[in-house]
């Protein structure tokens, strides 16, 4: 396509704020309109994988136990906020928001899968699907013959993503995963916490980063399918993606590190071994010390980046301590954990009668990288992610006025969007068996009185 | 030690039934856990979900069911009273909701419990309305 002659002659960000205009994001087409994806997933991983696929546009039919869904529906931030209904049958129970941020876009079909006419349901919608997505136990499905070697006889084209634990073969196949375990087990645990000096406890993520992360990459793993299929061979595919294996492949340089010297890494916690000074600061003060919120009232604390040798001594003197560049003037005199544990101290202490935003704004005064932590409440009120369309507020056709997270990516022409956050348990059971499997209103309803939906 | 001794799975040596300790319940444990093939009763210590050793019979009665239980051939076992209840489906498990019908920034959100007099299909009335 041409470019017109008005965004020809733009600034680089006036083309980006034009072309990625958020406002008119939901005016354009879909990439993966024409793509029809079962999610029969639950908790995060599996779900994650689906909601991107449906956030690019395809039409993602996700099939849960009915009346009370999966669990995660029922898993949220100790238990308070929920939004309702739950299911048309059970409208005095609400989704909890755990549910949140994994299933937006998503049509919602409720099938009871220890009932025959379900197990046909789902052969029906698999005959007519491009893509299915499952992380129940390895190999529940296939037993209950609705996997991947099932399906493929009724329809070849179709890319059938796993995602579990540990893989559906070899010894440690046997066993259920959770986030946290599988970082456990693949080793982000043993790098991620309090340095010795500082108590030495690993400390897990408190969002399930390594669900969000195998979503992606299992996301990823089925938009390859589909250019191979579509492109080249014709076929489907069956993939399997294991979260412990997922946990492993982001350990950047300490698996290799182990490999060729035999040091176990260790935990560091705000401090960062490769660069120092490159961490984050505790601040002595509140930046809400009225506030009613006991939330609001903790210090604050602040990062800070100033590991090249200018940098250091600028920071040196901004905290009066001109002897600590003079004793370290090189990064590598300094990026030790003895070096370290001396001088991010001699930072808190500069920090400990000031706010997060006060130490920021000494910091920036005197050229050097630093940037406030923000809590959830000052990263909703930032204009640049609503701009952006990374946060917005979702005029939500089920629950109304909701705040959620957009996609995090921009495409010019396609762009990816959020069209409503989620639905109750078989909100949708009318519009997928009347569209896919050409069901009447009556025979609908003897489903539902028979609770196979 | 063994990986089979110190794992969260027990598999019993009398019945050969695989038991699942599932980490949400058993991570720190000390007590005694039923196998739900043959009801024989193990005492059990885990300690950052590794187990001290190889199961030990004792006496019932237990205290606690595995989260999740296979035959030696992939059976699962499912029988209430065999197996635990998944912690997150159970109904005791939800808490008590703080209602609400406005969000943070004054507008309409279906944030507490509904009738089904409230209702139009799957979708609250006030919104389905419009109002």
């Amino acid at each position: 396509m041409a470019i017109d002659k008005s965004l020809k002659d733009m600034t680089f960000e006036d083309y980006c704020r034009t072309v990625f205009n958020t406002k008119k994001r939901y005016d354009k087409p879909e990439v993966l309109k024409g793509i029809r994806a079962i999610s029969t997933t639950q908790y995060i991983l599996g779900p994650s994988c689906a909601a991107y696929l449906a956030e690019l546009g395809a039409e993602t039919i996700k099939v849960e136990l009915p009346k009370r869904g999966e669990p995660m529906r029922h898993t949220t931030p100790f238990n308070e906020p929920f939004l309702y209904p739950l299911s048309r049958w059970m409208p005095e129970k609400g989704t909890g928001l755990g549910f949140f941020g994994a299933n937006p876009n998503e049509y919602f079909l409720s099938l009871d899968f220890h009932k025959p006419e379900a197990i046909q349901i789902m052969k029906r919608l698999a005959a007519k699907s491009d893509v299915a997505c499952e992380n129940y136990r390895a190999g529940t499905f296939d037993r209950w013959g609705i996997g991947y070697r099932q399906f493929k006889d009724l329809n070849p084209r179709m890319i059938y993503q796993w995602m579990g634990g540990f893989g559906g073969w070899g010894p440690g196949r046997n066993r259920a995963s959770y986030d946290i375990l599988g970082q456990a087990q693949g080793g982000c645990f043993s790098i991620t916490g309090w340095h010795k000096e500082y108590g030495g406890m690993p400390s897990k993520q408190t969002i399930w980063i390594m669900d969000y992360w195998g979503g992606a990459i299992s996301a990823f793993n089925v938009l390859a399918c589909l250019y191979w299929r579509d492109n080249v061979s014709g076929k489907g595919n069956f993939l399997e993606y294991s979260q412990v294996h997922g946990a492993q492949r982001h350990l950047t340089d300490f698996i290799s590190l182990y490999g060729k010297t035999g040091i176990v890494p260790q935990r560091f916690g705000n401090f960062e071994p490769l660069l120092c000074v490159h961490g984050i600061l505790k601040c002595g003060k509140s930046s809400y010390p009225n506030s009613k919120n006991p939330q609001e009232q903790e210090v604050g604390y602040c990062l800070v980046s100033a590991y090249k040798d200018e940098d250091f001594q600028k920071l040196c003197k901004m905290i009066n301590r001109a002897d600590l560049a003079k004793k370290y003037p090189t990064h590598a005199d300094r990026v030790g954990a003895d070096a370290q544990s001396a001088i991010y101290p001699e930072l808190e202490k500069f920090a400990a009668d000031k706010t997060k935003e006060e130490f920021d704004k000494a910091c920036k005064a005197n050229g050097i990288l630093s940037q406030p932590v923000w809590n959830s409440k000052e990263v909703a009120a930032n204009e640049h992610w609503h701009m952006r369309g990374t946060l917005q507020w979702l005029d939500d056709p089920t629950f109304g006025d909701v705040l959620t997270q957009g996609p995090a990516y921009q495409l010019s022409d396609t762009p990816a969007r959020v069209r409503w956050a989620f639905k109750p348990v078989g909100a949708d059971n009318e519009y997928i068996l009347s569209k896919l499997c050409g069901y009447s209103g009556s025979k609908i309803a003897d489903l539902e009185q028979k609770e196979i939906i | 030690m063994p990986f089979k001794d110190a794992s969260l799975i027990l598999q019993c040596p009398k019945c050969d039934v695989i038991n699942y300790l599932d980490p949400f319940t058993f991570w720190n444990f000390k007590g005694k856990v039923k196998c739900a093939g043959c009801d024989v009763v193990y005492e059990v210590a885990l300690t950052n979900g590794i187990r001290a050793g190889a199961p030990k019979e004792t006496k019932g009665p237990h205290d606690r069911c595995p989260g999740f239980a296979q035959t030696k051939d992939w059976k699962p076992i499912t029988t209430p009273g065999k197996v635990a209840a998944a912690p997150q489906a159970r109904e005791d498990f939800q808490g008590k909701p703080i209602p609400i019908s406005k969000s943070i920034r004054g507008k309409v959100v279906s944030g507490k419990p509904l009738t089904a007099a409230d209702l139009v299909g799957s979708v609250p009335k006030m919104f389905y309305n419009g109002n």
